[in-house]
């Protein structure tokens, strides 16, 4: 037998198993310091502005839009970005979100020539798909620094899987299930993945 | 004086019960269905049944935070939380908080406990597994320790017992490292699991897989409703579908009428007659209002937990400069737990088209399969070790990198993964003296008293045993044809089992145990300890129901002498 491809796992691996998992929900901030000269904002102590409230349910609705069911913000993500970055992230992992944050907007204020919360949402979407294509179209990088698109797509999947719309209607859920059955197909487990399985 | 006789009249019983989890809850039950008036006493608060289990059927959205708990709250838990599973939203309020209840770690420890009534038996793993001949014959025939002064044949009719009561599933293997036992219907393999088991087995002559035995009821049984499969055990459960103190023991022992429970009752000695040499009660402080109060009664049982019940004997000083019961200087010795956190992982290819439904709130189980005699010896460690895990197709196919934005995001969350194969070992800790815990008074707990040091080494034998444990998990997987096989090692952290045991050892001789054969303090004959304190050895196997046949069994013992006038 091959013993050696058995290698013992390491932690980068063990964070990209634990992404396919449970859909990216690293909510700790792995990212080191990587302040880019940017300190300015507007977010008090206790929370983002309404301000910044509106840009993250924008941007987070970019990536789980609204369809035939709920998308990001209607399903109260940006609360539960607030709620992680004030409550769960320590300082530096909140300097650097905001900091990002902040150059995100810039950006896409130069490049849309107006606000981001003013663009049209096909404005939005081609902005924020650049910026996602920008890092992960290609090889990604486990390592290097998260940049601000790589955090809030791990916040919003990381959130909106844990509201009551991710679970019971993109996802399904059963508080109750009643019994078990380990070998029936997935259509007739409800042709949809388990929220909690 | 004719008021103390009245206070001293109303404060005593036939029998004293300290601690209501998994072994108390049994002392109580058995001994009140004797007949004999009963007071248990519980240093935490009480707990009724469902009623307040305040997340029993809590959704998870309903949950703050992802069901995460902030690190402002966390610095409460730093111990608590090392398990990594139990401090969360929707079981925190199980667990004592670090900054009340602090301990001193010579080297590190992790004790995991709640105080309430009902103890871990609210959040146990439920994993129910006998100890078997080769466990109560091995210190003996390797000269390990001392010998248990029991055999399997003195404990097997009070295992039948206890599971015919608390309802226990699995499948009769006729194994001799793992006994048979009363068994309500097995839980189902996957798919998966069920090929993985057909490979196994056509691969190895030695190995077997079955399937995890557990307290949860796959049939309604006893007024108890069988398991609703949402493996939210931990927050309790409305269905009172597995074990616990206030779904098996306490009613039975309720309805005696013969039962006195009293929770915020902190039992900080045992009182002591030298001129009968018996026990004559129990001091306790009263949580809430910090008085001091004595009950008395012809016995007691200790089931605070291994370490809460060794904690009472080493503080009952009065008559005993190094503590009740430790003439032999044993006592708080032997410390022993199972070593886990060592196994391995792997993708199955195949069975896409598979699924599941419902949560089974069990695994899978693979039988010791070393040091069972000729090929099975293993060169450089003694006992063995069995595996638990399963097969799980959990979240969707992509990463965080993979998974598109946009409308396209809520199809691909809905394409499953790979079905996964992951099992962890239970490795058998020896039995080493210098593995200890000790009081002192230099940190003393929120009530002023004195807190625990730990000093317990995992060793080479449990070193060695580890190595094989990743190794031969890896190449059990890999002969099942697993992909990507991983195996995993951490450190062998001493209580992270969470199954201390072994500070008051049974045994056959008072100079080198603190128990009798009947769970009864040598030199205090009507103090009786059938927690985990008593295991002579950890065996591998998950521990609570031997806990449980060893408390029942010492409870009519007790009750057979009381009788007899002997006690």
């Amino acid at each position: 037998m091959n013993k050696s491809s058995n290698t013992l796992i390491d932690r980068k691996e063990a964070l990209k198993r634990v992404s396919y998992l449970l859909g990216g929900a690293i909510s700790a901030p792995t990212v080191l310091g990587f302040l880019n000269g940017c300190t300015a904002s507007t977010a008090s102590a206790k929370g983002f502005s309404p301000e910044q409230m509106n840009f993250l349910g924008k941007v987070s609705d970019v990536i789980i839009p609204k369809t035939d069911t709920p998308g990001a913000s209607e399903a109260g993500v940006p609360k539960f970005i607030d709620d992680m970055i004030f409550i769960f992230w320590n300082e530096e992992g909140r300097a650097d979100f905001i900091a990002k944050m902040v150059a995100f907007e810039k950006k896409a204020a130069s490049e849309l020539g107006k606000p981001f919360t003013e663009a049209s949402a096909e404005e939005q979407q081609n902005f924020v798909q650049k910026e996602h294509d920008t890092v992960f179209g290609g090889n990604v990088d486990w390592d290097a620094p998260r940049p601000f698109i790589w955090m809030m797509k791990e916040l919003t999947i990381t959130g909106f899987f844990s509201t009551e719309a991710g679970m019971t209607q993109v996802l399904q859920y059963k508080l109750v299930p009643g019994y078990w059955d380990g070998c029936l197909t997935f259509e007739e487990a409800g042709g949809k993945v388990w929220a909690n399985p | 004086m004719r008021l103390n006789l009245k206070a001293k009249q109303e404060n005593t019983y036939d029998a004293i019960v300290v601690g209501s989890g998994i072994s108390g809850g049994w002392a109580a039950k058995e001994l009140t269905e004797k007949g004999l008036k009963t007071l248990m006493l519980e240093r935490g608060r009480q707990v009724e049944h469902i009623k307040d289990y305040p997340t029993h059927s809590t959704p998870h959205w309903e949950l703050p935070y992802n069901n995460q708990v902030p690190p402002e709250e966390l610095k409460h838990y730093e111990k608590q939380n090392r398990t990594g599973y139990t401090i969360r939203q929707s079981s925190k309020h199980w667990w004592v908080k670090d900054t009340e209840h602090p301990y001193t770690e010579v080297k590190r420890f992790d004790w995991m406990r709640g105080y309430h009534v009902g103890g871990r038996s609210i959040m146990w793993g439920r994993q129910s597994y006998r100890l078997s001949e080769m466990d109560f014959e091995a210190n003996a025939k390797e000269g390990i320790a001392v010998d248990w002064p029991i055999r399997y044949n003195d404990i097997a009719p009070w295992y039948d017992y206890v599971e015919r009561h608390i309802g226990v599933n699995g499948i009769n293997e006729g194994l001799p490292q793992l006994p048979d036992g009363q068994f309500l219907p097995a839980m189902e393999y996957n798919c998966v699991e069920k090929e993985i088991k057909k490979r196994i087995e056509s691969k190895f002559n030695d190995r077997m897989m079955t399937m995890g035995r557990s307290a949860n009821l796959t049939a309604n049984h006893k007024g108890r409703t069988q398991c609703q499969y949402r493996n939210m055990c931990m927050q309790g459960c409305p269905y009172s579908a597995y074990f616990s103190t206030q779904s098996s023991t306490l009613p039975p022992a309720m309805a005696t009428g013969n039962l006195t429970l009293r929770p915020d009752s902190i039992v900080t000695e045992i009182l002591y007659d030298p001129e009968t040499q018996k026990a004559t009660g129990v001091r306790i402080m009263d949580a809430e209002t910090r008085e001091f109060k004595e009950y008395y009664a012809k016995i007691v049982f200790l089931n605070a937990s291994t370490v809460g019940s060794t904690w009472i004997l080493l503080n009952s000083t009065e008559h005993f400069s190094d503590g009740m019961g430790n003439a032999s200087g044993e006592l708080g010795h032997n410390m022993m737990d199972h070593h886990l956190g060592v196994g391995a992982w792997g993708i199955f290819e195949g069975f896409e088209d598979v699924y599941h439904h419902g949560r089974r709130p069990n695994g899978i189980y693979i039988p010791r399969f070393r040091n069972m005699g000729g090929a099975t010896n293993q060169p450089n460690f003694i006992r063995g070790y069995g595996y638990q895990g399963g097969a799980s197709r959990n979240g969707w196919k992509k990463s965080v990198a993979e998974l598109s934005i946009g409308e396209d995001l809520k199809k691909e969350v809905n394409e499953p993964g790979p079905w996964e194969f992951g099992m962890g070992g239970f490795g058998e800790w020896l039995p080493y003296h210098e593995n200890k815990m000790a009081l002192t008074t230099d940190v003393l707990d929120k009530f002023g008293l004195p807190t625990v040091v730990f000093d317990v080494a995992a060793f080479e034998n449990e070193y060695n045993m580890r190595d094989d444990m990743a190794d031969s998990a890896a190449e059990i997987l890999e002969a099942a044809g697993l992909k990507n096989v991983q195996k995993w090692k951490d450190d062998p952290n001493p209580g992270l089992g969470i199954h201390e045991m072994g500070t008051a050892r049974m045994g056959r001789d008072p100079k080198t145990s603190v128990l009798n054969k009947w769970n009864q303090v040598h030199e205090v004959q009507n103090v009786f300890v059938t927690d985990g304190a008593c295991m002579t050895s950890a065996a591998c196997q998950n521990p609570s129901l031997t806990y449980m046949a060893l408390t029942a069994r010492a409870a009519n013992h007790a009750v057979e002498e009381l009788k007899k006038g002997n006690l």
